[in-house]
């Protein structure tokens, strides 16, 4: 399901502006949204939701404005913030209470999730810790069977096996049609999942790629010695040099989120 | 089609959403319909037992069900923020709906022990007598309606704070009833003592008191509960 932001502005109050201008088409997939805390990931992410309304522009989820928060859109998409307060004591409850409102929720793929965590669905939430209780949230999240899935730091306070089992999941809950934006500052988490790239610095969009297109047209190289001549953009890592160059011969390399993100912040012309 | 796919398609007011809601928020005021009939009952009880030495203790028990209602919204305050109530696929009037019969149906059916066991249980004349006293005192219908408006916009106040309050939820919606209460109060005064002193009897002066205290607590509830609507149905997180 596709995103459609149009010029869409917001701030809180006069003088701060949250997001300037945004423009740009989601398609189905998985993104991954990167940007400095305070560059207004998490409003994005509410405005998607149509948990905040844009001062100006607008948000189409599917040709529908999301700021209407009508049943037929709303139905389709979930935010995920961090440590979400459900209205339900456990799992179990909360199925009951608001697992009804989505019609595309499934509870053997919440029982599979769950089963894959080793969270049991009777545990009340007070009882678990922050981390199982991000899985929790987690789990239920991917069962809801929603098209537009807006995880805000899904990863938080999960260990190194769940982080694992997590990307498991996601691979096997997330449909091709479906959309998925990753806020996260811990890239590394979710890696090989990734379809594509957003960028926010100081409330504008500076980058919207799919990792395929940015890798037909940059390579990642390292190097110890001297950067390449053609290098547009460097850094020096544990001793290192990494490298963007461009990618005129076909070179094969791996994205590296960290030295793109660096790139585009400094020059957002480098693709 | 499944029955769930054809209600989150279509954007019309529905029931069967409204009802969906009230499960919602089930969890929220369960203990509310746990605690309010066992409270109730407990009043009458209490009412029983005063009504024998201090009669005006007896009476005031009584009033003390309405700061009971006043303060039931607090209970909407259970869940730290309203981020996922906001992101329900249900219509705001839908969610203003079922919000709404619980603070003006449920909370006062649910306080209804009290009346019921004073009236039906208790074998004592002066009960009897102390009810039919408040009933009396309170039964021309201007009265009836201004002691309802100053309950409800006092409640309505609450549910005002609670749903548009972003910290400390239940504290500020406590805030709200005790100052609406106390405008009210203030009204009172003011318009009382400056018609005391423009002269006149006193039934004429009390009259008009309670007929400008009457409106004035119609348009505040009025007004309460139009700001919850709107808080409840757009409120941005």
């Amino acid at each position: 399901m596709q995103i459609e932001l149009k010029g869409l502005s917001f701030s809180y109050g006069k003088k701060s502006p949250a997001l300037t201008d945004v423009s740009a088409t989601v398609n189905p997939g998985i993104h991954l949204l990167l940007g400095a805390n305070g560059a207004g990931k998490t409003t994005l992410l509410h405005l998607i939701a149509g948990l905040l309304f844009a001062s100006e522009g607008k948000c189409l989820i599917d040709g529908g404005p999301a700021s209407y928060r009508l049943p037929s859109v709303l139905s389709k998409v979930f935010y995920l913030g961090v440590n979400t307060n459900w209205p339900a004591v456990n799992i179990k409850e909360l199925v009951k209470v608001h697992g009804q409102f989505y019609p595309n929720f499934s509870a053997d793929v919440l029982a599979a999730n769950l089963a894959e965590f080793g969270i049991d669905p009777a545990m009340k939430f007070s009882a678990m810790s922050m981390g199982m209780r991000q899985k929790a949230s987690v789990a239920y999240a991917l069962a809801l069977g929603v098209r537009i899935l807006l995880l805000d730091e899904p990863a938080t306070g999960l260990d190194i096996e769940s982080k694992q089992a997590l990307q498991r999941m996601m691979a096997r809950c997330v449909d091709a049609d479906a959309t998925v934006i990753v806020s996260t500052h811990n890239f590394t988490d979710l890696l090989p999942l990734y379809d594509s790239l957003l960028v926010l610095d100081k409330g504008k969009l500076l980058l919207n790629a799919p990792v395929d297109s940015i890798l037909e047209r940059l390579a990642f190289v390292t190097t110890t010695g001297v950067a390449p001549a053609e290098a547009l953009f460097t850094i020096r890592r544990f001793g290192s040099l990494h490298s963007i160059i461009p990618n005129t011969g076909n070179i094969e390399s791996a994205i590296d989120y960290e030295l793109i993100y660096l790139a585009i912040k400094q020059n957002n012309e480098i693709l | 089609m499944k029955s769930s796919e054809i209600l989150a398609s279509t954007d019309r007011t529905s029931w069967s959403r409204i009802w969906m809601v009230l499960k919602y928020l089930w969890p929220s005021i369960k203990p509310m319909v746990i605690i309010y009939p066992l409270l109730s009952i407990m009043f009458a009880m209490l009412m029983n037992s005063a009504v024998n030495h201090h009669s005006s203790l007896a009476l005031q028990l009584m009033s003390l069900l309405s700061y009971v209602v006043m303060f039931s919204p607090c209970f909407f305050s259970r869940q730290p923020n309203n981020e996922v109530f906001y992101s329900l696929p249900a219509l705001g009037y839908e969610k203003v709906s079922a919000i709404f019969l619980v603070v003006l149906v449920v909370v006062p059916v649910l306080l209804l022990p009290t009346k019921i066991y004073g009236l039906f249980f208790v074998d004592d004349s002066r009960v009897l007598d102390l009810y039919s006293q408040a009933l009396h005192a309170s039964m021309t219908p201007r009265d009836i309606i201004m002691g309802l408006a100053v309950l409800f916009a006092c409640e309505g106040a609450a549910l005002w704070a609670v749903f548009a309050a972003k910290t400390h939820r239940a504290l500020k919606a406590c805030g709200a009833a005790l100052g609406m209460m106390l405008a009210y109060m203030l009204c009172c005064f003011v318009i009382g003592f400056f018609t005391a002193i423009s002269g006149g009897d006193v039934a004429e002066v009390s009259g008009l008191c309670n007929r400008i205290v009457s409106v004035l607590a119609c348009v505040a509830t009025i007004f309460v509960f139009y700001k919850s609507a709107k808080v409840i149905s757009r409120k941005q997180v």
